[in-house]
């Protein structure tokens, strides 16, 4: 079940730096993309 | 030894420009140097005497006196025959002076022994001389006002609405000539909401034109509109042909045109003929930027605007002087720029130095002795590249696309597929399984990121460089994975590993989030 877990963790961590590149496709959402990189490089770590 | 600076009223009929304004003048004094101006020199552009008298300057009742205790003279409009008379001997004259225009000046100003800098003769391609380059910052003044005399003496509104009362079409908007001026009047029109077309003898600067909002037209013929130095050049009869029939079919549609064709040291182009003008909507308004020097339109009266065949033409010759106020702050900063490239020592004196190529440039009289024409700047090596560059450019381009959405010639796309087709075969029948795994995750992993980033609009392309930089350092997974290893090298390299990789995803993304405070609207 844990392997299953980090698998999943590990395809949100890749959704999220996506999205991250995805906001600088605009300023308004350039500083949430930032955020968003943040976040999966958080959850890929742990 | 302090020099002094005078800034005097202007003269010529109309200029309501100052020299100085009375932010700069502390800076000068910075320099060293002391400032006076005639009384009632900044009024037409709403900077009074007491102004000038808080910033620290002093003020001189008439202009006998200014030039007369001037060392310097700060001046917009070149100076009259009566004026170079006021003149001290031997002393300094800045400002605008159309050397190849005006020989009895020139003359004039040998004769006081003067030594001049003509702020329009700068070698603009250098870019330390761009805070200097009054051309520059005038012509944009002037580019933004054409589009606010058009907008005014045109009948309707620029950007199209639907609005309850009735649908309200976008103004059309033909700009002739993409320089400073012609950019500058692309963008405001585009940002009033105008359908914004330009066209520019110069291929190189269709895509300045499109970046600003407005589409460029292309002449049905092939030739290099670039005369050296980022000016044109007078173009051949056959290209002339061409030109005009383009032009006679955009003014057909268009409802408002701005003409900034110039040729330096010539008149200027005529691109409108009468005939256009009559085949043009009644209403429709012609903004010639270029009536002092003759006018691109043939009907174009200078210095005042007309109705021809139901047309307005504009062809007023002090755009920028009508917006006094920004056209002086501007002005003064580029020659306080170049008031301190003049005195590096700070010391209140200026040093002509010839071995400066931009002072080299703007010099055309020194101690009375013609130094102009200069000897050709030295030209960066991209120069020569750049022109053979831009002929292809202006050819139709087939398959180059990059970025998102320019079509490929179909030839090509389909022998790309068959290469791919046969390679994806050979990988599929031959690789082991595991490999393919990985593959499938790579191949998605590369459209993904390749359509991702190239939606990045260019504004954002820095941070953009420095989230990847933070995004990339996941391979510190790696070493995390191998700080568990028994063997000391792997630790050792694990551990310089997590070491960078932490610095990088902490700065990475630390260092995008600064970059994209900045762009706070």
């Amino acid at each position: 079940m844990v392997a299953g877990l980090i698998t999943v963790s590990y395809i949100g961590a890749v959704i999220l730096f996506i999205l991250a590149l995805g906001g600088l496709s605009n300023q308004e959402t350039a500083r949430r993309g930032n955020m968003f990189g943040i976040a999966g490089m958080a959850i890929a770590l742990f | 030894m302090a020099q002094v600076i005078g800034v005097p009223k202007e003269t010529f009929p109309g200029e309501k420009r100052v020299a100085t304004v009375p932010e700069v003048v502390p800076k000068l004094a910075k320099l060293g140097f002391r400032v006076i101006v005639q009384a009632g020199a900044g009024e037409a552009a709403n900077f009074d005497d007491e102004a000038y008298r808080a910033a620290g300057a002093g003020v001189v009742p008439t202009a006998s006196e200014l030039w007369a205790g001037s060392d310097i003279v700060f001046k917009v409009r070149p100076p009259t025959a009566a004026e170079v008379g006021l003149m001290r001997e031997g002393g300094t004259l800045i400002g605008f002076v159309w050397p190849a225009q005006n020989p009895e000046l020139m003359k004039g100003l040998a004769a006081r022994k003067a030594t001049v800098l003509a702020i329009d003769s700068l070698p603009r391609q250098l870019s330390r001389a761009q805070k200097m380059d009054a051309l520059t910052s005038m012509a944009s003044i002037s580019g933004y006002r054409a589009v606010i005399e058009a907008a005014n003496a045109f009948g309707r509104f620029f950007n199209g609405q639907v609005t309850a009362a009735g649908k309200v079409p976008p103004a059309k908007v033909f700009i002739a000539g993409a320089g400073v001026a012609g950019l500058s009047a692309i963008g405001t029109a585009a940002n009033l909401g105008a359908i914004v077309r330009a066209n520019d003898t110069r291929a190189e600067v269709a895509d300045q034109v499109v970046s600003l909002g407005g589409e460029f037209v292309k002449v049905d013929y092939e030739e290099e509109g670039s005369g050296g130095g980022g000016y044109a050049k007078v173009m051949s009869e056959g290209f002339q042909a061409a030109q005009r029939a383009m032009y006679a079919t955009q003014a057909r549609e268009a409802d408002i045109i701005i003409t900034t064709a110039l040729i330096p040291g010539k008149p200027a182009p005529k691109l409108i003929s009468a005939e256009m003008v009559k085949s043009m909507k009644p209403g429709s308004v012609i903004v010639d930027m270029a009536a002092e020097q003759g006018g691109n339109c043939e009907l174009t009266e200078p210095g005042e605007a007309v109705v021809r065949h139901g047309v307005t033409i504009i062809g007023y010759t002090d755009l920028a002087s009508r917006l006094a106020g920004q056209s002086s702050t501007l002005y003064s900063n580029n020659l306080l720029r170049l008031a301190e490239e003049l005195c590096k020592a700070k010391d209140g004196a200026i040093n002509v130095n010839f071995d400066d190529d931009a002072i080299r440039g703007l010099t055309v009289i020194k101690e009375g002795t013609v130094t102009w024409p200069p000897p050709p700047p030295k030209l960066p090596a991209a120069a020569k590249p750049a022109t053979k560059a831009a002929m292809p450019v202006a050819v139709e381009k087939k398959g180059h696309g990059h970025g998102a959405g320019e079509p490929m010639a179909v030839g090509t796309l389909v022998t790309m597929f068959l290469a791919a087709a046969v390679l994806f075969l050979l990988i599929g029948a031959y690789a082991p399984p595991a490999f393919l795994g990985h593959f499938t995750v790579f191949v998605l992993a590369c459209f993904v990121g390749y359509m991702v980033v190239w939606n990045v609009t260019p504004a954002l392309h820095t941070p953009l460089m420095s989230v990847t930089n933070a995004i990339s350092s996941i391979i510190i997974i790696g070493a995390l994975l191998q700080i568990s290893s028994g063997e000391t090298p792997v630790l050792v390299m694990a551990g310089v590993t997590l070491l960078i990789t932490s610095i990088n995803i902490f700065g990475g993304f630390a260092v995008t989030r600064r970059m994209l405070e900045m762009f706070r609207k």
